[in-house]
This record gives structure tokens, C-alpha cells and sequence, in this order.
């Protein structure tokens, strides 16, 4: 009954992960966190590894409509890398407490992003400018602290690259979602590295995880293609506010 | 950006291999050991991990290819990034 959970849990968090662009983790880290009573370090270590699942199956959706730009990945995803290794250093080290309070703030930021979506460039054409110098730095910088809040607190950090590559870029949102895709496959992989080498996944849970991850991005890259995501930013914006609320009750013992 | 991209077949191949190697995984879980489980599952959720860096160095060796010096560098930057994790996990 429990494989069966996770693997739904990871159905749902890779199907609309690879929707909106994000790793999934922010939906499944709630879900290994209260649902499955798992300490915040063994559901991070899960995650990570789920969100990989979720990076390939979706970043190669995208891939096949031309939606990934892999030059813009690798400058950005070493700036991510660099904050995902000082976040995997620095995840033993942070108060749970502390922990929880930062996911809540990220769920937040997550929800206000997602509302604010329609205000992004929202053309198809993949013909694209070249960033200015400034937007470069912009974008780096963006990227150092989407990495480090993807090992810290186990979350794909899609929530902030997707707006970084619209916003500071100037792409569309179709090739933001792809590259994003792309980009926090990487990413996760540097802090998932750090937790295997340690012993700190939960290799069971993670297996069905990941395997409901994979699928779900997997339909989710072609369904996302296909239907209006206005209805389901707003919705996923309730849902991520009604989970920020809930992780500060948890950090604060209510 | 071409929709037909030459690395496409290479990222289908390793997210098909990837996705059934999983599910079998999680299938024949029912009928093993969780001891045996658990060695075959630790393998198989190494190879997933270990799944974009393989991307990440077909992307690399292109770059190479096209002279596009900035993304090749970038790439080189991340696998020694890469590498320092392994060496800190193990540490």
C-alpha cells in the first residue's frame, strides 16, 4: 500500500512538475513530510533523486519540440551547481526548524510566481535575442540561489529558474520551461551525488518514487502542451499556500 | 533551434532505459527479498542519478564539436563540480 502511494505521489509530482517546468519537488516533499511522517533530511534525499526522474522525462518531452536551450543551460546550471553544492554541505548543518520555515517561504515565493506568471512573455516563437552582459549576471546570480534552495530543502528550484530565464533573460515561457527542465536534472544530480555517496537516501521509497515521477513527467510533458495552464497556476498557487501554512505550523510544533 | 535535435535520440534512449529499469525494479520488487531489493534498487537509482552528467558530457563533447568555447567551458566547469560532490559524499 505504501509503494503504491509513492508511486502516485510521484505520478502527481512529476506530472505537474513537468507542466509548469519544475523538478516536482515542492509538491512531493509535502507529501514524504506530512503524509509519510519522513524526517526533512531522509524526504530531501528522495526527492532529489525523484526529481531526476522527472528532469529527463520531461526535458526530453521538451526536447522534441525544440524547447530546450542547452547553451543557456550549461552557463546558468553552473552557477546553480555551485549553490546546490553549498547547499548539500550546508542541509546536516540547518535546524529542521529552520528548514521548514525556508520550504514555507519557497512555497510562498512559488505561489506569488505562479500568479504572476501571465504578466511573463508568453510567446511561441523560439527565436530568440541574446542576452545583454547584465542580463548574464542577472541570471547567474538568479541561478547561484535557485541551486543552493534545490539541496537545501530538496525542491527542483524550477520555481525560480523558469522566472529567471523569462524575467532576466528575456525568453519565452515554453522555452523556459524546457531549459528549466533540463537545467534541474543537473542540478539535483550534484546534491543527490552528495546524499548517495553518504547513505542518506532511502533507496526503497526512492525506487517508487522515482518510478511514479518518471511516468507522471512523462504525460505530463505531452499534456502540458496541450491544455491551458492559466487553470492550473492558479490552482497549484491555492495548493502551495495551504502547504506553506501548513510546514510553520509543523515548525513551530502545532 | 532545430526540433530535430541530434542529441533527441540519445535523451530518449536513456529516459526510456532509465523509466523501465525502474518499473521492472519496482515490479519484481514484490517477489524479492528485501535485502536482494534493496542491492538491485541501490544500482539502479545510482545509473538514474548518474543519467543527466552522461547528457551533460554528450552536450560537452558537441559543444567541442562546434567551437562554442563559453557552453564547453561551462560544462567542463560542471563535471569538476560534479566530481567534488562524489569526492565530498565520499569523504
Amino acid at each position: 500500500m505504501t509503494e503504491l502511494l509513492l508511486i502516485l505521489a510521484g505520478l502527481a509530482s512529476g506530472s505537474i512538475g513537468a507542466v509548469l517546468g519544475l523538478g516536482g519537488g515542492i509538491i512531493l516533499m509535502p507529501i514524504l513530510v506530512l503524509l509519510f511522517g519522513l524526517p526533512f533530511t531522509s524526504a530531501a534525499g528522495i526527492s532529489l533523486t525523484a526529481l531526476i526522474g522527472t528532469s529527463l522525462s520531461s526535458s526530453t518531452g521538451y526536447l522534441s519540440r525544440g524547447w530546450v536551450d542547452f547553451e543557456l543551460a550549461a552557463v546558468l546550471v553552473l552557477a546553480t551547481t555551485f549553490g546546490a553544492m553549498a547547499g548539500g554541505i550546508s542541509a546536516g548543518f540547518l535546524d529542521p526548524k529552520i528548514l521548514h520555515i525556508l520550504f514555507a517561504a519557497a512555497l510562498l515565493y512559488a505561489a506569488f510566481n505562479m500568479m504572476r506568471k501571465n504578466s511573463l512573455p508568453a510567446s511561441d516563437d523560439p527565436q530568440m535575442t541574446k542576452p545583454t552582459s547584465k542580463q548574464y549576471f542577472l541570471g547567474m546570480a538568479g541561478a547561484l540561489a535557485a541551486g543552493w534552495v534545490s539541496s537545501v530543502l530538496g525542491v527542483g528550484g524550477g520555481v525560480i529558474t523558469v522566472p529567471i530565464i523569462c524575467l532576466l533573460l528575456g525568453r519565452d515561457i515554453n522555452i523556459a520551461r524546457g531549459t528549466s527542465s533540463y537545467m534541474i536534472g543537473i542540478t539535483g544530480t550534484t546534491g543527490a551525488l552528495i546524499y548517495l555517496f553518504q547513505g542518506r537516501i532511502e533507496i526503497i521509497p526512492a525506487l517508487y518514487a522515482s518510478c511514479g515521477t518518471m511516468v507522471g513527467a512523462y504525460i505530463g510533458a505531452i499534456v502540458g502542451a496541450r491544455i491551458k495552464a492559466r487553470v492550473i497556476k492558479v490552482l497549484f498557487a491555492v495548493v502551495l499556500i495551504y502547504t506553506a501554512i501548513s510546514m510553520v505550523q509543523k515548525a513551530f510544533g502545532e | 533551434m532545430s526540433t530535430k535535435h541530434p542529441l533527441q535520440k540519445l535523451f530518449s534512449l536513456m529516459t526510456w532505459g532509465v523509466m523501465a529499469a525502474l518499473i521492472l525494479t519496482s515490479l519484481a520488487g514484490q517477489f524479492f527479498p528485501e535485502a536482494k531489493l534493496q542491492n538491485i534498487a541501490y544500482w539502479v537509482i545510482a545509473v538514474a542519478i548518474f543519467s543527466p552528467t552522461v547528457l551533460l558530457i554528450a552536450n560537452g563533447i558537441r559543444f567541442v564539436r562546434q567551437k562554442s568555447w563559453q557552453s564547453a567551458a561551462a560544462v567542463g566547469g560542471i563535471v569538476l563540480i560534479l566530481v567534488a560532490s562524489i569526492i565530498i559524499g565520499l569523504s
